[in-house]
């Protein structure tokens, strides 16, 4: 697992198609982060995509939307990640962003069992209402402090599994799992599909392209 | 994973921003809409069809196209914008450029954010432009609705039993509109038919069907009409259900109820705020007993004697029992029933709260009575120090005395009093009057008597606990016990001044 996340800023900064990776496929998924407020939905996030951790990390209003693109094999994965507030005031926003979405995360933080309770709630909820070829992890977030766990990683293993959803402990502290997670994702998502879910825009460039790595 | 490493590429496009987009964003355009509600709407709005496939390609070209043109147009009012706000530099209106150009929400953002920063501008009140609204508006349903009054009225004060009679006078009162156009009900849109017929509203006249009317019960609509209800003994026979009701459109209704609730807002007055008055009015008996009791317990402590001890016992007491009745019916709001997590219950746990507050801060934190030791101690010590005043006074006036010739003071002052006590025996007989009877005349001194007639009142006062009044009488209480003093003085010196005259 070598995986070492990019830094933030690196690029040119405009949020520009990838016209100029023509060599490769490439495909857009839309992919939003649920679960009760303070599980770590934004840290983990941010750990994903800015490499970075803030032990003091500020509580999300609305949401928020941040990209991260991958490359998987021969494909760039382009991630458009809606970071959902967890607060329960802002329940009513979520639907809006689940809808059309192609991954979900599902977060709870495994020293609260409550925070488990409410991920399973939001898996019921997605299976009820979004789009039903989503693919849904569960993420046990705060692994790092596993010695003070409530939530054992068998009970969520097993509900993962009878629910038919990825699931991993993680930590955005330590960056344990966390790019897993979302590698996992994107492995399981459609990639050559030309309908990439409901709601996709049409990319510059279709993923029928010829096939080189882009990695080094 | 397989060696492969997915994020160490430079090639790839970096499609991550450096900005983090936060807020109430759209899903679809990811404008910052600022607010939960805004955004809803906006999101219901604007993007209701867009999970139609072909729907959404086109909107994105139009979208993004209209991106552009915002963003240009952004661009310009950013331009303009940094020129007002004196705070930007130009590193920012730079930044901000960029950030234009970077992503639309991202600009959109920063235009709001130099909104907040604009300074409080012209206000103006709009209470009179609501009022002019308002009020025409009040006065058409406030007519419209006593129209139907006035025709209940005339339809409930002689209504025939029978139903074909009723059908009559409730015609002639409120003519029917005429059906044989109408296909639809009005208000369900639904076709009439053999099974579906025509009604009408008996107070308008208006056509619905069956569904769509409502019914007034005949005993509300005579208390609505202000009829007795003797009348209605007939009509309470009817058997049939529908029979003893009036059947109204919606509308009709509305109106009438909400009279109906308009009046008994304004006449009903719930336990809750009965129980709630008596707890204000006794709040408002009790705040100047708190300030006269710390005023009697400063005095005491500054061993004045205008008030005694008892009666800051017996204030302390009044204001012990006030601060118990005001527990009582605070309590006894709690115990009136409501719905659990209703307005009504905060309310009553707010009056309760605040209750127990006022008894905590205002009453219980009162002052404990001071010993009565300590009181006698101050007294005394307050005693022996006007004494000592009053000594080294007299030492100075026997002394001034001495230095002046003595002969002709005592002739002077002896005048003076004889004229002194004449007019006081005029103006305090008038004020005495009333009382003059129950004092023994004994004292021939009309000061004497003053005397008297003020400790009476303020007897009469402690007893009434009006302490205001108790602490003006003892106020002038001394005063007339002082003159009283400085006489007898000058009357024994001026016999001691005249033996020395006379012996000579």
């Amino acid at each position: 697992m070598a995986t070492t996340p990019r830094s933030g800023g690196s690029g040119s900064g405009a949020a520009q198609r990838p016209n100029g990776t023509s060599q490769n496929k490439s495909c857009q998924f839309k992919l939003v982060l649920l679960g009760e407020s303070a599980v770590g939905k934004s840290s983990l996030v941010l750990r994903f995509v800015k490499g970075q951790f803030h032990e003091y990390q500020e509580s999300t209003i609305g949401a928020a939307f941040l990209t991260q693109t991958i490359c998987i094999e021969d494909t760039v994965v382009k991630f458009e990640i809606w970071d959902t507030a967890g607060q329960e005031r802002y329940h009513s926003l979520a639907p809006m962003y689940y809808r059309g979405a192609q991954a979900a995360i599902v977060v709870y933080d495994i020293q609260n069992q409550d925070s488990f309770q409410r991920a399973k709630t939001w898996v019921k909820e997605l299976h009820k209402q979004a789009s039903p070829n989503i693919v849904i992890a569960l993420a046990g977030n705060k692994a790092d402090l596993s010695n003070i766990r409530v939530v054992e990683f068998d009970e969520a293993k097993q509900y993962a599994e009878e629910n038919g959803l990825l699931f991993m402990e993680t930590s955005a502290k330590t960056g344990m799992n966390v790019n897993d997670i979302f590698l996992a994702i994107a492995k399981k998502l459609p990639k050559n599909d030309n309908n990439q879910g409901s709601v996709i825009k049409p990319n510059g460039n279709e993923p029928t392209q010829t096939t080189n790595n882009c990695c080094k | 994973m397989s060696g492969t490493n997915p994020f160490d590429s430079d090639e790839e496009p970096s499609a991550s921003n450096d900005e983090i987009l936060e807020g109430f964003l759209c899903p679809m355009c990811r404008a910052d809409l600022k607010s939960i509600d805004y955004l809803t709407e906006h999101f219901a709005r604007q993007h209701a069809e867009e999970e139609d496939a072909l729907k959404s390609v086109f909107k994105d070209i139009f979208s993004k196209a209209k991106k552009k043109i915002l963003n240009n147009f952004e661009d310009e009012r950013e331009r303009v914008a940094p020129a007002s706000a004196a705070a930007s530099s130009p590193a920012a209106s730079a930044s901000n450029a960029s950030a234009a150009r970077t992503s639309n929400a991202k600009s959109r953002h920063n235009i709001y954010s130099q909104l907040t920063k604009q300074s409080v501008g012209a206000e103006r009140r709009h209470l009179e432009y609501f009022e002019s609204v308002r009020n025409p508006r009040l006065e058409r349903y406030a007519s419209e609705t006593n129209k139907l009054i006035i025709r209940l009225h005339r339809l409930l004060k002689d209504l025939p039993t029978d139903a074909v009679q009723r059908k009559q006078h409730e015609q002639q009162t409120v003519p029917w509109l005429d059906g044989s156009s109408v296909k639809l009900c009005p208000s369900c849109a639904k076709s009439f038919h053999f099974a579906r017929r025509q009604h009408h509203c008996r107070l308008c006249g208006g056509i619905m069907c069956n569904d769509c009317s409502r019914f007034l019960q005949l005993e509300n609509a005579m208390q609505l009409a202000s009829l007795s209800s003797t009348r209605s003994d007939p009509l309470q026979q009817l058997q049939h259900h529908e029979d003893r009701a009036i059947r109204l459109c919606q509308h009709c209704l509305w109106l009438l109820d909400t009279r109906q609730d308009m009046h008994e807002s304004r006449t009903c007055h719930p336990l809750l705020a009965k129980v709630y008055d008596e707890i204000r009015q006794l709040q408002k008996q009790v705040a100047p007993d708190l300030e006269m009791y710390a005023k009697i317990i400063n005095s005491l402590l500054d061993g004045e004697s205008i008030f005694t001890l008892a009666d800051a016992g017996a204030l302390r007491g009044k204001i012990g029992q006030v601060a118990e009745t005001i527990d009582l019916r605070s309590k006894r709001i709690l115990t009136i029933h409501s719905e659990p997590g209703s307005r009504e219950e905060a309310l009553k746990k707010a009056i309760r709260l605040s209750c127990v507050q006022m008894i905590k801060e205002r009453m219980l934190s009162l002052p404990p009575l001071p010993d009565e030791a300590l009181i006698k101690q101050i007294q005394e010590r307050k005693r022996m120090e006007t004494e000592q005043r009053i000594l080294t006074e007299q030492r100075m006036a026997m002394e001034a005395y001495e230095r002046y010739g003595a002969a002709t003071q005592v002739g002077v002052s002896m005048e003076n009093r004889n004229f002194a006590q004449g007019s006081d025996l005029q103006s305090l007989n008038n004020w005495s009057a009333p009382q003059a009877s129950t004092i023994k005349s004994s004292v021939d001194d009309p000061l004497i008597e003053q005397i008297n007639i003020i400790k009476g009142y303020i007897k009469q006062a402690r007893q009434d606990m009006n302490f205001d009044v108790v602490e003006t009488l003892e106020l002038n209480l001394r005063e007339l016990q002082r003159e009283v003093y400085e006489r007898q003085r000058q009357s024994s010196n001026s016999s001691k001044a005249t033996t020395p005259q006379a012996n000579s």
